[in-house]
């Protein structure tokens, strides 16, 4: 399965739409192959989606990200897992592990414990955002 | 705790940093804008909380702090925790103790949403970023859109009404070289051939009766930049030759001028009919058509592609409910389905019509079918059952019938053909699935 994280120095880059660089690699088994670190600077939404598609990209690990982008990421057949925060290598390992849903790994305002701000919807009934890793 | 007040009291986003980029204070604003609690913001790193674009490339506060100046009004933008893009104008400061030494800084920043807009609208400068689709034809034009604007060739743009033409011109200009140049959009079906002609071309003083000083045409004022022909299948056949002279030899005179202009202005023109089908019948200079049709570019109407609706929808709500500073949240399942059962001849356009006359009716909560124009909800099974979860197989096929009645004109025996069914077959689903045919 060919997965991609959106990344920013050495941590998930704070925001999927913003970031410039996309690191791409196979998981096979417990195992993760053919790491390599590619451009993403496009900031043109489409285009984003496409670039994704045209590396194969099954599976999406971001931090925050709007949910135009975020719907037509998903619409080209990819798996958004958004809201995520920390250094490259512990996010991968907790996605390989199952451990994502981890409070250290969520960016803030987005876990399970956090408040609404009045008079701002959080979560939208079947909006973007429903895969957080807060489910 | 009284710091908490003061901060509380302003209406600007207001947040404080020690010296690792630790969030220290957080105003209620701030959670306004942001989305985020403060209690969930305090102690973390204020590029995980304010999720800028500017964060990771270009960082204001670390700009203050290294420079020890503060920036006034940066305009950026940032993701809230609803997914919402937003622009924000930021100031910053530096924080220092009372020996002077530096502790901190402090970011103040307030939502420009609206004024954001209203920019736009009025200099119309919609870009790339505005253009929102997941279909699949609309993402094969995106791809080679960065090719087309990196040339220099003529475009051509051909689509239906309210598809977006100008909006791909413009994406196409400021994507391109150019970008920096003016954009100038001249609707020539809007004006009459002698006004278009002295519009496009300008005048020299004494050029006729009322021309008392020299007028720039429209190619001087795009020179270097892009013009933008919309309409041009309506062009008169007088002026489809000096538009010919002006593709073919890259110069033009003014009425009433002696002189020669050199011109150098980028064409992108558009066109709802189709511009082959002309030349066929003769209304259309076939020199002319493949002088300008280098590069065409075809846009679907909305009807192709409705698995944009609920996409476009979204967009269009978040749009009025910054203007008009509303709180609706969405649509509900009904209104969606009576949407995706249009065909809307007026495409993304009048989409938006739409949206704009629910927000009309509609004062808080989701957008209802009753908020919506009327002859939009002709199929009434869900809305009647008082239902709100996803739609079922009835429902969609209630929908696709409807969809396909409209399309033949509400003709029944035309819609069966077209669905490969017997008549008495459609008339009978027609009343099972309680479609309302208009009289």
């Amino acid at each position: 399965m060919k997965v991609a994280v959106t990344v920013w120095e050495n941590t998930v880059s704070t925001v999927c739409d913003f970031s410039s660089r996309l690191l791409v690699f196979n998981v096979m088994g417990d195992e993760v192959k053919n790491r390599s670190f590619m451009p993403f600077e496009t900031r043109i939404l489409p285009e984003r989606v496409n670039q994704l598609e045209a590396l194969g990209v099954e599976v999406l690990l971001c931090g925050a990200i709007s949910r135009p982008l975020e719907r037509m990421i998903r619409a080209s057949g990819v798996k958004v897992i958004p809201c995520l925060r920390g250094s490259i290598e512990e996010v991968i390992g907790a996605y390989l592990d199952g451990s994502l849903s981890d409070a250290r790994f969520i960016l803030p305002g987005f876990g399970p414990g956090a408040s609404r701000v009045r008079g701002r919807k959080r979560w939208r009934r079947g909006g973007a955002s429903a895969d957080c890793p807060t489910r | 705790m009284e710091k908490d007040i003061i901060l509380d009291s302003i209406a600007d986003g207001v947040f404080t940093i020690d010296d690792n980029w630790r969030i220290t204070s957080f105003n209620r604003a701030a959670e306004q804008i942001t989305g985020v609690l403060r209690e969930d913001a305090v102690g973390q790193h204020c590029k995980d909380v304010l999720k800028a674009d500017v964060c990771e490339k270009g960082c204001i506060l670390r700009k203050t702090i290294q420079s020890g100046k503060s920036i006034v009004n940066r305009t950026v933008h940032i993701v809230d925790a609803a997914g919402s893009r937003l622009p924000i104008s930021i100031s910053t400061a530096l924080l220092k103790d009372e020996q002077g030494r530096i502790i901190g800084a402090v970011e103040t920043f307030r939502d420009i949403s609206v004024e954001e807009k209203l920019r736009k609208a009025i200099a119309e400068r919609y870009s790339f970023e505005d253009i929102i689709s997941k279909n699949h034809r609309m993402h094969q034009l995106f791809d080679i859109l960065p090719d087309v604007a990196g040339s220099a060739s003529t475009v051509l743009l051909e689509g239906e009404s309210g598809t977006g033409k100008e909006l791909f011109a413009r994406a196409i200009h400021h994507l391109s070289p150019r970008k920096k140049q003016p954009f100038i959009a001249v609707n020539c079906g809007a004006l009459p051939d002698t006004l278009l002609e002295s519009e496009l071309f300008g005048y020299k003083a004494g050029a006729f009766t009322d021309a008392k000083k020299d007028k720039p045409g429209r190619f001087r004022l795009a020179e270097r930049g892009t013009l933008f022909l919309d309409e041009i299948g309506d062009i008169s056949p007088a002026l489809q030759v000096r538009l010919l002279r002006v593709l073919q030899e890259k110069t033009y005179e003014p009425l009433g001028s002696v002189e020669t202009v050199p011109s150098d202005v980028r064409i992108i023109a558009a066109t709802n009919r189709r511009l082959q089908e002309l030349v066929k019948e003769g209304k259309f200079r076939e020199d002319l058509y493949y002088r300008i049709h280098v590069i065409r570019m075809e846009l679907p109407p909305l009807r192709d592609r409705m698995e944009d609706i609920p996409l476009l929808a979204d967009h269009f709500i978040h749009h009025f409910n910054v203007l008009q500073k509303k709180v609706i949240a969405g649509l509900s399942g009904e209104a969606l389905a009576c949407l995706v059962s249009y065909d809307y001849p007026g495409n993304v356009r009048e989409l938006q019509n739409v949206i704009e006359h629910a927000f009309i009716l509609c004062k808080s909560g989701l957008i209802e079918p009753h908020h919506l124009p009327e002859n939009l909800c002709l199929y009434r099974g869900m809305e009647s059952s008082g239902r709100n979860e996803t739609m079922n197989m009835k429902d969609l096929e209630a929908v696709f019938i409807t969809n396909m009645l409209r399309r033949h004109q509400w003709n029944r025996i035309k819609t069966a053909k077209a669905l490969g069914i017997h008549k008495s077959t459609l008339f009978r689903k027609i009343k099972a699935l309680n479609i309302k045919i208009p009289a």
